[in-house]
């Protein structure tokens, strides 16, 4: 057992440096990383304006849903060549009447209402109605800015490839209140991070839900979105990118999420995207290591794969290593009453560079570098600082934020292994 | 439709180049450190000896040609740094232990030099209270490593070490040490079967000791009584 958990831990040591230097890399191999892409663009000009349609599925959004409405209406982008189609996806509350009060003198604006049926078969529906050329959803909990939508046919003109058909956004979080969503803004800003260098490998496998924008028919061609599955937003990226179609990011096209701001909503949030993101894994398995897909198969599939790996092999060492050695530690304590006062009174700090294990020690410091560095120009990448909200949000953000995610991810295996074993 | 997709062959080269150079990195200065531990390790078990040859020599010069034992606190100071010096250096030992690729044997071996030092300072402590009239306390522990209970006892007595300090003398045996004999003396003499077992200025207590008992067994050894009452 001793020699087994020894050969994991390394192995997910390398594999770690592996992933981490290999996105290094892809960093480092454009020169001036940042200010290329802004000056290949230009200003923001745009040769046509196409007829987009934005559609916005909305359950029991009444709070929300007119301020996500009017960030679309106030897009910089010809009134007539925008259309808009709110979904009410069977609302309970005051959603439908309160979109229909507010669109009464607004002619772009369309309203279709139906039994709740889940938000895909909702947009796939309303795609049916769309006649842009492109399309975005915007949940109705996410808020726009009024260039991205440029930013982004821009991006699509400047690519000039009828092959590329979804840009995805900049997703940031919300005016973040709390510790929970201060938390979450940091992790979303190193997530459009890595979207950045993932798109220069070709290899997105999300759309996030709010604001991608679709290649109408193409979407239409592959058959709109997934009902079945639970993140549809994921598995319509997997799908492009199994028919050798082409996903970019506009890396400074940015929308605006509302984030949970209590665990309950966090939990679910993420257990949602663990499972949808493992079914995903599991249903385009094929393309792992496959050679047809470039980069995306080879490197992007295999960091999924392995990533869910890592993760399960990451919690366990955390739980071996620090919370058992901690329970310990404290059952300990039990026998002397918790009367810890004497060793801290005698307290001898024996610090000795010796008593440093350096074989793991050097890796883990190499991957900690690596980590520090892709946070830092994470928010060099947004133009932000990185303590806008102080420094107490980066301390849990780095130390605990990832083993509460490793946690809900192992619940989310223990359910679908357990619903699976139901279904037979 | 047939689509070439990129793929980064010289990244993944490259990338793979460089995770071997890190991990070897890693290793090599593992294995420099290694050598550290060693020769670390050798020079802590000299330094002792030293120590032990000095108090040695104090105690024959205190027997021979002392009236009044007027060296006693420096043989108490000597007595109690030595004593303290071995359970660090042990501590240490057994830290390296875990991240040295120290082999079965020159571990054990180490661990039976720490288990005879340990006694023979352990007598040496009986005798120097004999004719010193130092107030200390010394507890012979006796444990064995497949003892679940054990680790509390441990815990209970190093609670009390940081209390009492040089006024306290624990010497922890490691019973799981089959090649030494002078455990299987030591067994036989104190008949002793369960683990743990403490034998408290020459009583024998077998199970764990709780913390108020040890407090109470300790106290009353102590020939000043005044030591305890700080102690709430």
């Amino acid at each position: 057992m001793n020699w087994l958990a020894s050969v994991v831990l390394w192995l997910t040591y390398l594999l770690s440096l592996y992933f981490a230097i290999f996105f290094v890399l892809v960093f480092i191999d454009k020169k001036t990383f940042f200010d290329n892409e802004k000056n290949e663009r230009g200003p923001l000009k745009l040769k046509k304006h196409p007829l987009i349609s934005v559609l916005i599925p909305a359950y029991n959004e009444e709070k929300t849903v007119l301020g996500t409405l009017k960030s679309v209406l106030a897009l910089d982008y010809p009134k007539n060549k925008l259309e808009v189609i709110v979904i009410d996806d069977g609302s309970t509350d005051q959603t439908k009447k309160v979109v229909e009060n507010f669109i009464k003198d607004k002619k772009q604006v369309k309203l279709i209402s139906h039994k709740n049926m889940g938000k895909a078969a909702s947009m796939n529906k309303a795609l049916k109605m769309a006649g842009g050329e492109f399309f975005a959803c915007l949940d109705a909990d996410s808020y726009v800015e009024e260039k991205t939508l440029k930013k982004m046919l821009k991006l699509y003109e400047q690519e000039n490839d009828p092959d590329l058909v979804i840009v995805t956004p900049a997703m940031k979080v919300k005016k973040p209140k709390n510790i929970l969503q201060k938390i979450q803004r940091i992790e979303y800003l190193v997530m459009i991070f890595a979207g950045r260098l993932t798109s220069h490998l070709d290899s997105l496998y999300v759309a996030p839900g709010p604001f991608s924008l679709y290649r109408t028919e193409v979407i239409k061609k592959l058959g709109g979105f997934d009902e079945t599955s639970l993140t549809e937003d994921q598995e319509i990226a997997y799908r492009v990118q199994k028919n050798n179609y082409k996903i970019k990011q506009c890396f400074d096209g940015y929308v605006e999420t509302e984030s949970p701001g209590e665990f309950k909503g966090f939990y679910k949030q993420r257990r949602r995207w663990y499972k949808g993101g493992l079914g995903c894994v599991y249903r385009y398995r094929k393309m792992v290591l496959a050679k047809k897909y470039g980069d995306f198969g080879l490197i992007q599939m295999s960091k999924n794969v392995i990533g869910f790996l890592l993760a399960i092999s990451g919690i366990g060492f955390a739980f071996y290593f620090l919370l058992w050695p901690f329970l310990k530690k404290i059952y300990n304590f039990s026998f002397i009453s918790f009367d810890i006062l004497p060793y801290i009174y005698n307290f001898d700090l024996n610090i000795n560079f010796l008593n440093f294990d350096f074989r793991k020690g050097f890796i883990v410091l190499f991957l900690f570098g690596i980590s520090i560095l892709f946070f830092y120009y994470a928010h060099v990448n947004v133009n932000e600082k990185v303590k806008k909200f102080g420094i107490i949000p980066l301390i849990p953000y780095f130390f605990v934020y990832y083993l509460i995610k490793g946690f809900i991810f192992l619940l989310s295996i223990v359910e679908l292994v357990v619903k699976k074993k139901q279904k037979w | 439709m047939v689509v070439k997709r990129r793929i980064s062959r010289g990244k993944y080269f490259l990338a793979g180049f460089l995770t071997i150079l890190i991990f070897s990195l890693g290793l090599t200065l593992g294995a420099l450190l290694d050598n550290y531990r060693v020769k670390y390790i050798e020079d802590v078990s000299r330094q002792q000896e030293a120590e032990y040859k000095s108090l040695q020599f104090q105690y024959l010069y205190l027997t021979t040609l002392e009236e009044e034992g007027q060296s006693c606190p420096v043989l108490r100071a000597t007595l109690e740094k030595t004593v303290n010096d071995l359970s660090s250096s042990l501590n240490k030992f057994l830290e390296y232990e875990k991240k040295t690729q120290l082999n079965k044997q020159d571990y054990n071996i180490a661990a039976r030099m720490y288990l005879l030092d340990n006694l023979r300072y352990w007598i040496f402590a009986k005798k120097s209270k004999e004719k010193c009239g130092l107030d200390i306390v010394n507890i012979l522990y006796f444990y064995s490593e497949d003892c679940t209970v054990c680790p509390s006892q441990g815990i209970i007595l190093s609670y009390y070490k940081k209390i009492f300090g040089e006024k306290l003398l624990v010497f922890p045996i490691n019973v799981d040490l089959e090649d030494e004999p002078m455990i299987k003396i030591l067994l036989e003499n104190f008949d002793i079967t369960t683990y743990p077992t403490l034998i408290i200025e020459g009583k024998k207590y077998e199970d764990v000791v709780r913390k108020d008992e040890l407090k109470e067994l300790i106290c009353s050894s102590f020939e000043n009584a005044d030591e305890c009452e700080e102690i709430s």
